[in-house]
């Protein structure tokens, strides 16, 4: 599966009528992209550096989104959308646990990991991230990646891209944003590649951390 | 989970000669800020207990932090603050290795996980 993840901030003095033209216009183009699955939601309060719409789609391959993309960039390039956070990924590795919630949350973290990481460091790190849908019982389904292709219209071009797609469905919006944060897999495990003052930090630029409701399940059980 | 102390546990093996000189230079440069970032001092423990010009020392501070509301509004502090940043890179002529660890009274490991 090839998924392309877009979180899109509403343009600076837009008013209420454009940015609802402008979401519209993109959902529209998500329909009728041909992904096999998509996700267009407004992203909920208390996301950091995640926008106001995310767009999520899914397609069969690589040649599949790039057959669609003029139409989907099209959507996104209205008056009323500012910048836009964008990563391309093959999926990663992937699970789904029996967790369920009537008013489940996608939530996407976007990741920037410093490019003179070596491979092996990367990998611990992505094996602690993988470690919490073990420990916290909210996540119902989970995603890591590495990035094909990123894209921030705002960033200067020296900045490193997007490196990770870290995405998980929630059973709600309570458990993301209490029982993620205060289980000690994350405060006591996981932060510590993210926090400057701990020496294996290798995410220094800031995170995109976006999510919003959830409707039908998104994450495939198996990448 | 009900606000149980969390600890922040800096270890830093020092450069041989050079542990009086780290443990004054933090004294002066990191602590008075500390507590506005949500870190109360709780130890400070010097190994071995003695100043030498030839060998290293292993100096353990630990931090406590109250809950995880408070763990979270300290790290987000710490982040930003590029000046913590520029003061472990002026220390490192006296550091031969450094970790930040997070961790909890053993008593405390179960209803910490249990949220």
């Amino acid at each position: 599966m090839y998924n392309v993840t877009r979180v899109v901030f509403t343009a600076d003095d837009t008013e209420s009528d454009g940015w609802a033209d402008a979401m519209n216009t993109i959902a529209a183009a998500a329909e009728s992209s041909g992904a096999v699955r998509h996700l267009v939601t407004a992203t909920l309060p208390g996301v950091i550096n995640g926008g106001d719409l995310i767009v999520h789609l899914q397609f069969e391959d690589e040649a599949a989104w790039q057959a669609s993309r003029g139409a989907v960039d099209a959507g996104l390039h209205h008056a009323a959308v500012g910048q836009v956070h964008g990563a391309e990924y093959t999926s990663g590795t992937a699970g789904r646990s029996r967790a369920t919630g009537p008013n489940g949350v996608y939530r996407a973290l976007l990741i920037r990991v410093a490019p003179d990481t070596p491979e092996d460091t990367i990998e611990r790190f992505e094996s602690d991230l993988l470690k919490m849908p073990g420990h916290i019982s909210s996540i119902a389904a989970w995603r890591l990646s590495r990035v094909s292709a990123a894209t921030d219209e705002c960033h200067a071009s020296d900045e490193a891209p997007w490196t990770h797609v870290w995405e998980q469905e929630f059973t709600d919006l309570a458990s993301l944003q209490t029982q993620y944060l205060d289980h000690p897999i994350h405060w006591g495990v996981v932060d510590r590649w993210f926090d400057p003052e701990c020496t294996e930090v290798i995410a220094r630029d800031r995170v995109c951390h976006t999510f919003g409701k959830l409707g039908d399940e998104v994450l495939p059980s198996g990448g | 989970m009900a606000g149980e102390t969390l600890y922040v546990v800096d270890r830093i093996v020092t450069k041989p000669g050079c542990g009086k000189k780290f443990v004054d230079e933090w004294r002066t440069g990191y602590l008075p800020n500390a507590g506005r970032r949500n870190l109360t001092l709780d130890n400070v423990l010097v190994s071995p207990p003695l100043w030498s010009e030839d060998e290293s020392n292993v100096v353990t501070i630990t931090w406590a932090v109250e809950g995880t509301a408070g763990w979270w509004a300290m790290t987000r502090s710490s982040r930003g603050d590029s000046a913590l940043g520029q003061w472990w890179d002026a220390m490192n002529p006296l550091i031969a290795e450094r970790t930040r660890t997070m961790a909890a009274t053993a008593d405390d490991v179960e209803s910490l996980a249990d949220v």
